[in-house]
């Protein structure tokens, strides 16, 4: 008999998005943290399921696991310390940079001359940029909610297309725990979402981005296109007026709109040719 | 009687002596591949287009090791974008561990003949013992190269889960049969 747990669905959409709402709801109303912390609950889960809490051999997939953890970490102290200084999406980026890599470093190594120096830069590019512009986002909670639920959508589906359903549901977890936040985010007033979530929403998206091209197939251009996602959530005007739930739909749609684009990119690239 | 034994010794002589040196595996000879229930509808074969060795034998003194590297980016199901998903982090991680290795640490006779290989399987960094079934093997002077030549066929089973290939179970079967046919040219 077919598992209910065993559906990816469910792993990766349901589980965590429960877990995001249950976790976040519970750091808040307790003062422990942010309820951001909610989406690294939700992504957690999901490990659980698809990885369990195996480490070795300790693959690009575990690293970023392990690194998307961290992140929330470093982000939930930084958040309680409550620190402003106005560097910290620069300093974030460049412990990205750093955290690409050690995930990516061993196939960069395995590339010749050009090939290698423009991976490299391409890479740590990306991962850098999502990181700075996510976290530039961590004061307000719909606009980066907005933009990790259709970064993490956008990300996750393009490496399904890529070939690599490992990542996809990774990816889709953070959207998935990031949509448990903003339905909590929609009954308060405005709050931040905390570097909890945009630092390691950046580390986590950044590098499956990464990795879908590195070790799938995903062509580069559909990580262009994604990458305008957090510009979007901070730019899409949204009046303050407007009652919430509008705003976030507002914000929503914008970036969605995005992440369709780079996927009907990524699906025309790949060609017609399926298989199941 | 005395021409004719040491006619016998004259022909079989350089036979042996060709078994008892080392040999290169012939990449164009050499197909490693697979077969896996398909969500138990049939079963799928895939192969290895790419793999490279060492054979050494020593038929005398009944020893002998193999050492075959497949190269895990040469997969190939005959479907391109199937041979990608293998390919991908959720199979082989062909780009993260681009060798699959087997090492033998026994060769075992029956006769003049290697009935099995026990050896290391190592996929994905993770290694395992398994034992190689042989169904076949000659060692002779290829009738038209006029090198000497040792080929075996060999047949085993895996369990992917064994190696961290966890992707789809259980609907893609955990059960791999590994079969190696493998030709080496003598050194």
């Amino acid at each position: 008999m077919t598992n209910l747990f065993d559906f990816p669905e469910v792993q990766s959409f349901v589980l965590p998005l429960l877990a995001a709402l249950l976790v976040g709801a519970a750091a808040q109303r307790f003062s422990l943290a942010n309820h951001g912390i909610g989406m690294i609950a939700g992504f957690i889960v999901t490990v659980l399921f698809v990885n369990g809490v195996e480490l070795q051999p300790l693959t690009a997939a575990r690293k970023i696991i392990l690194l998307g953890i961290a992140a929330a970490m470093v982000g939930a102290i930084v958040d309680q310390r409550g620190a402003r200084w106005p560097g910290r999406p620069l300093y974030f980026a460049a412990l990205s940079v750093l955290a690409s890599a050690w995930v990516l470093g061993i196939v960069l190594l395995r590339k010749s001359g050009m090939e290698m120096l423009t991976a490299g830069i391409g890479i740590a590019a990306y991962t850098a940029w999502i990181t700075y512009w996510l976290e530039r986002l961590h004061d307000d909670e719909l606009r980066a909610t907005s933009a990790t639920v259709s970064l993490g959508l956008g990300t996750g589906i393009a490496a399904i297309i890529g070939a690599s359903g490992l990542f996809g549901q990774l990816a889709v977890a953070v959207s998935a725990g990031s949509g448990g936040v903003m339905l909590l985010a929609l009954l308060q007033k405005k709050n931040s979402a905390g570097s909890v979530l945009t630092f390691s929403a950046g580390v986590l998206l950044g590098l499956i981005g990464c990795t879908a091209v590195a070790f799938a197939d995903l062509p580069w251009i559909v990580l262009v296109v994604l990458s305008l996602i957090p510009l979007a959530a901070r730019w899409t005007p949204t009046p303050a007026s407007w009652p919430r739930w509008l705003q976030v739909a507002f914000l929503t749609i914008s970036t969605l709109a995005l992440a369709g684009i780079a996927l009907a990119y990524a699906w025309y690239l790949a060609g017609s040719s399926s298989y199941s | 009687m005395r021409k004719l034994i040491l006619a016998a010794a004259v022909i079989a002589l350089p036979a042996n002596a060709a078994l008892a040196d080392s040999y290169t595996i012939d990449p164009e000879h050499t197909f490693p591949n697979f077969t896996v229930s398909h969500l138990g509808f049939s079963t799928m074969h895939g192969r290895f287009d790419k793999s490279s060795g060492k054979l050494n034998l020593d038929i005398p003194k009944k020893t002998g090791s193999v050492e075959i590297v497949i190269d895990a980016t040469s997969v190939d199901t005959a479907h391109a974008k199937r041979d990608q998903h293998l390919k991908s982090p959720d199979f082989f991680n062909a780009a993260e561990f681009p060798e699959i290795k087997f090492k033998s640490t026994k060769v075992t006779f029956t006769g003049d003949k290697v009935t099995s290989v026990d050896g290391d399987l190592t996929i994905m960094k993770t290694t395992k013992p398994v034992t190689l079934t042989v169904t076949s093997m000659l060692c002779a002077v290829h009738a038209m190269s006029k090198k000497n030549v040792c080929g075996f066929d060999a047949t085993t089973k895996i369990k992917r889960s064994d190696f961290g290939i966890n992707y789809a179970l259980p609907a893609i079967g955990d059960e791999v049969a590994l079969t190696l046919e493998v030709e080496a040219l003598k050194d």
